[in-house]
């Protein structure tokens, strides 16, 4: 099955015409057209995952999709089509958004009203008219690191082993947050029911 | 963990993969991709200064009115009339500096100049320990940047940090709040 026939909230997708080797391959001989191709195949599906791991913050999530992008052009050359193309990007986007919420280190701040008012015009949390729209708002509510491990296992499909190395935490301490976000979830939902 | 907590586990865990998996990014994102693909090494050698600088300041442009506390750091900056000091900033340095790091270098040498306008003995009490956790998370940042000189989207987090405890010393030094 083709991983776009998964819920699509965008225009659904005809199958590509190019494949993505032969498209990786145009773009690696610096064919802009054809990394453009790539960036249109490819983009809504990474801007999904880094709108959620970086708390429904739009303009962080697009810089981090700009950064991914700069980045695939840069290490396109040596791309060994070891694993698809999407699955690259996918982990390009992770390992990019995660220096970002690694570097972040707001969410342990106390910092008093004020405070709270500026960090609450830089989250801007745009409005969202999917369905699940409740289930939405309370993944971006969730603590970030609590937020990224249960968005990489729950929605991604990641490995706690996998999660561990990306957040460079132990395994136990991945199965830990999950657990924790899992909770803080089912309780917001529950409040906000 | 018992069976009713799994049952919920994977009540929730299917909810969660029925979340929408596209978002359609903004068309302004991919015109500023391929900007920078014109300017922008095909490997990640150290790139001789003045092509990396010739990019720099788009990705800077398009980043200050995105976000409002980098704004916020722009117009305290401003206001204190610091820009452009005729000391000497951090600029001429450092010939293996990165550009992004020396853009940190520089947004640092702004933030500090804004600093000393401000009696930051008089700053509340209570407000101390979160300018304590405000620096440093911009001394993390900064060390991230050193080691990732790609990361240009640390530049915003180092914007934001300083335009926040910029906005926190004015407000713990004049509590009547002189900020919009």
């Amino acid at each position: 099955m083709d991983m776009l026939d998964a819920t699509v909230t965008a225009t659904a997708p005809s199958p590509p015409a190019v494949d993505d080797a032969a498209l990786a391959r145009a773009a690696a001989d610096g064919d802009t057209r054809a990394y453009e191709r790539i960036y249109r195949r490819h983009s809504p599906r990474l801007y999904a995952l880094l709108w959620r791991l970086c708390g429904g913050n739009a303009a962080r999530a697009e810089d981090v999709l700009q950064e991914t992008f700069i980045q695939a052009w840069r290490k396109l050359p040596q791309f060994r089509f070891e694993s698809a193309l999407s699955t690259w990007l996918h982990r390009l986007a992770v390992n990019t958004a995660l220096m970002e919420l690694r570097a972040t280190t707001f969410e342990s701040l106390d910092i008093g009203e004020s405070g709270m008012d500026l960090l609450a015009e830089m989250t801007d949390t745009p409005r969202c008219h999917a369905t699940g729209m409740d289930l939405e708002r309370a993944l971006l509510t969730l603590p970030p690191r609590a937020r990224a491990v249960l968005v990489l296992h729950d929605i991604e499909g990641w490995k706690h082993q996998e999660i561990a190395v990306e957040l460079q935490m132990a395994v136990g301490s991945s199965k830990a947050q999950l657990h924790r976000a899992r909770s803080l979830l089912r309780t917001r939902l529950g409040d906000a029911g | 963990m018992n069976i009713h907590d799994d049952d919920h586990d994977d009540a929730l865990a299917q909810r969660l993969r029925g979340l929408p998996s596209e978002r359609v990014a903004p068309a302004a994102v991919w015109q500023r991709i391929a900007a920078e693909l014109e300017q922008t090494p095909r490997f990640q050698q150290a790139p001789a200064a003045p092509a990396l600088n010739a990019a720099a300041p788009r990705r800077m442009q398009r980043r200050w009115p995105r976000y409002g506390a980098a704004a916020v750091i722009v117009a305290l900056i401003a206001g204190a009339g610091v820009l452009w000091l005729p000391q000497q900033p951090p600029a001429a340095v450092a010939v293996e500096e990165s550009s992004l790091q020396h853009q940190a270098n520089t947004i640092t040498y702004q933030y500090r100049q804004a600093m000393a306008t401000l009696p930051q003995q008089d700053v509340a009490a209570e407000l101390q320990p979160a300018l304590r956790e405000l620096d440093e998370s911009a001394g993390s940042i900064r060390s991230a940047i050193a080691q990732s000189p790609d990361a240009a989207f640390l530049l915003g987090q180092l914007q934001r940090t300083y335009a926040l405890r910029l906005e926190l010393t004015r407000k713990g030094v004049n509590p009547t709040g002189l900020s919009t």
